[in-house]
């Protein structure tokens, strides 16, 4: 899904998330189930620091930027993955 | 000085991707079940054999008080004494209190309060197959049977197989 800069996503209301062990897990309710026989997701520490941006009210680009102030990389190629994960997580229904 | 930034990755899990702690299992179960979802994962053990195998799949439902638990009923529940999550039957219950007992198992787990179930099971799958749903008649007379402790041997003899050295039945998302 293409992925607006400017927009600010959210986690949907149809997933359970928690943090275990340090390691995000994301069970997406399919139907009302949560299948972790064969469906859940985790990120890596990158992953949920954007993860832990996702709020609605922040846009991608202002995460990218927040990310480039504490990381060592140039705002474009945070940007770049910002845009990637949220891409993918849209795709799989994780966020709205 | 900055941390290295390193690329993001999400990465889709199965079977036995994560090895969760029980109590941490319980959460994600218990968050799925506020939602009032249903929650599905491979069941691990053989307490609850025959009628949870090793490796089938458990779909447990959110507690409602549509439908109130019942003897027969089998629910997964954090155990009274080892804390951990576990799938057995239902072989007594009072207004406040349950006593369950794996179906392979000589001796109930003690008393314990209601609010100790998670949620009840409503279909255990077997490969493509789908080997049980709810609680019916059956259950309720498994439950009486499992009570007073005839229930590993009429089971051997109704199914044919040694009664297995039981292990508890718990999860294995």
């Amino acid at each position: 899904m293409k992925v607006n800069l400017r927009a600010a996503y959210r986690p949907s209301g149809n997933i359970v998330a928690r943090t275990i062990d340090g390691r995000l897990i994301i069970v997406p309710l399919t139907a009302g189930v949560g299948k972790l026989d064969d469906d859940l997701y985790t990120v890596n520490e990158t992953g949920k620091e954007i993860w832990d941006l996702l709020d609605g009210k922040r846009t991608v680009k202002d995460i990218a930027v927040r990310l480039a102030e504490r990381f060592e990389a140039s705002l474009e190629e945070i940007e770049a993955d910002v845009e990637a994960l949220v891409g993918e997580l849209l795709d799989r229904g994780i966020l709205v | 000085m900055k941390p290295p930034w390193r690329k993001a990755v999400v990465e889709r899990k199965s079977g036995c991707g994560l090895s969760l702690f029980s109590e941490d299992f319980g959460e994600l179960l218990v968050a799925v079940m506020k939602k009032g979802g249903s929650f599905r994962f491979k069941a691990r053990g053989t307490s609850m054999h025959p009628f949870i195998q090793d490796g089938d799949v458990i779909t447990l439902s959110a507690l409602s008080s549509m439908r109130p638990l019942r003897a027969g009923d089998v629910i997964a529940m954090t155990h009274p004494e080892s804390g951990k999550i576990i799938v057995h039957r239902i072989i007594r219950k009072t207004a406040f209190q349950l006593q369950t007992k794996g179906d392979n198992i000589r001796t109930p787990d003690g008393m314990t309060s209601l609010d100790t179930a998670l949620g009840r099971v409503i279909q255990v799958r077997r490969g493509e197959r789908i080997v049980s749903m709810g609680t019916g008649p059956k259950d309720m007379l498994v439950a009486l049977f499992s009570r007073l402790g005839l229930l590993p041997s009429r089971l051997s003899s109704l199914f044919n197989q040694t009664p297995q050295t039981p292990n508890p039945i718990t999860h294995n998302p």
